[in-house]
């Protein structure tokens, strides 16, 4: 079980890291936030992308 | 002043005839901080921006629509956690992202559901959340008024209204040595509901995303001139300051607002395969 959500939870601290981080300061700071909540969305359409070929 | 504020470079006064006029007949004048200009609330897209925001915040039935929306936020943290909860048992011995292409119907919407509602949970739940505490701004705006603004205002409650008032911007520059570093947000005047009616209430906001949304309120006597009150906002009311940005996704430039305009589209993905799934359950 624990394996199971082991992607799920690194996706979550990624993007709750990303939430935060352009809160924190501007600049740097939103870029890594962009960075870091286009990752989930990268994901989605790396999967999507496999599953329709 | 120092950098520019993002999306948030704006001055705001509350103006009336004089100090005795009821607070509804007082107007909200919004300020370009930079050109000193004021901003333009009566273009069409504006218009149209307000309607869809009254719509989302209210439903147009004020304090009954917010908290029908209160509890609708908690219907979707509450579906929102019990799908993290059916997530563990419905794909394991699943590798993450599987998509079972050659499954039956019901299994492939299971998996695309299960995709997009587990990659987009922190997102979700982040912005549900705050979207939940933001349907009781009005709530908490009128509880810090009737105890923390009272309080601050409490010594003036039986002296006479102001007659000559004192410069606003002497109580401005004054509230802004108080406590360096800061920007004003809003001038509130004697006999605003922020204000009471003896004093402006100067609200300052700090220079970085975080603290230019957490305001800080000083009374000054708008007739001496003098500062008579300093408070920090109360855990309450910085709770609510800070979901407004991460309820909006509006403090991190136009990529993260395009992000949320993504987000949001892949969580209506997921309440539709939800429907689905439940219309196609044997």
């Amino acid at each position: 079980m624990r394996q199971i959500y082991r992607v799920p939870a690194l996706l979550a601290a990624i993007s709750f890291i990303g939430l935060l981080s352009a809160l924190i300061g501007d600049g740097i700071y939103d870029m890594l936030s962009w960075a870091a909540l286009a990752l989930p969305l990268i994901a989605i359409g790396r999967f999507l992308l496999r599953a329709s070929r | 002043m120092t950098e520019p504020l993002e999306d948030n470079n704006t001055v705001s006064v509350t103006m009336g005839a004089s100090t005795a006029v009821p607070a509804d007949s007082m107007h909200l004048v919004v300020l370009d901080a930079h050109t000193a200009q004021v901003v333009d609330h009566g273009s069409q897209s504006s218009a149209i921006l307000d309607f869809i925001l009254d719509l989302h915040t209210d439903l147009f039935l004020g304090s009954a629509g917010r908290l029908f929306l209160a509890v609708m936020a908690v219907l979707f943290l509450a579906a929102t956690v019990s799908g993290v909860v059916l997530y563990g048992p419905f794909t394991r011995r699943l590798p993450f992202g599987s998509m079972r292409v050659a499954a039956a119907r019901r299994v492939r919407w299971l998996d695309l559901h299960n995709l997009l509602g587990i990659t987009t949970v922190a997102w979700v739940l982040v912005v549900g959340v705050t979207g939940g505490i933001n349907t009781l701004g009005n709530f908490v705006a009128g509880y810090w008024q009737s105890t923390e603004l009272a309080a601050m205002i409490a010594p003036y409650r039986d002296k006479p209204l102001p007659q000559t008032l004192s410069s606003v911007q002497a109580a401005v520059r004054l509230a802004r040595r108080e406590v360096p570093g800061t920007n004003l947000s809003t001038v509130a005047f004697p006999g605003t509901p922020f204000a009471g009616k003896h004093h402006y209430g100067v609200y300052l906001r700090g220079n970085t995303p975080l603290t230019s949304r957490l305001l800080k309120p000083l009374l000054i006597d708008a007739e001496t001139g003098q500062l008579t009150a300093k408070r920090e906002m109360p855990w309450y009311v910085k709770c609510l300051f800070i979901s407004e940005p991460l309820h909006f996704g509006d403090y991190g430039g136009m990529p993260l607002k395009l992000l949320w305009a993504v987000f949001d589209l892949v969580t209506i993905g997921v309440l539709i395969s939800g429907l689905w799934l439940w219309r196609l359950r044997s």
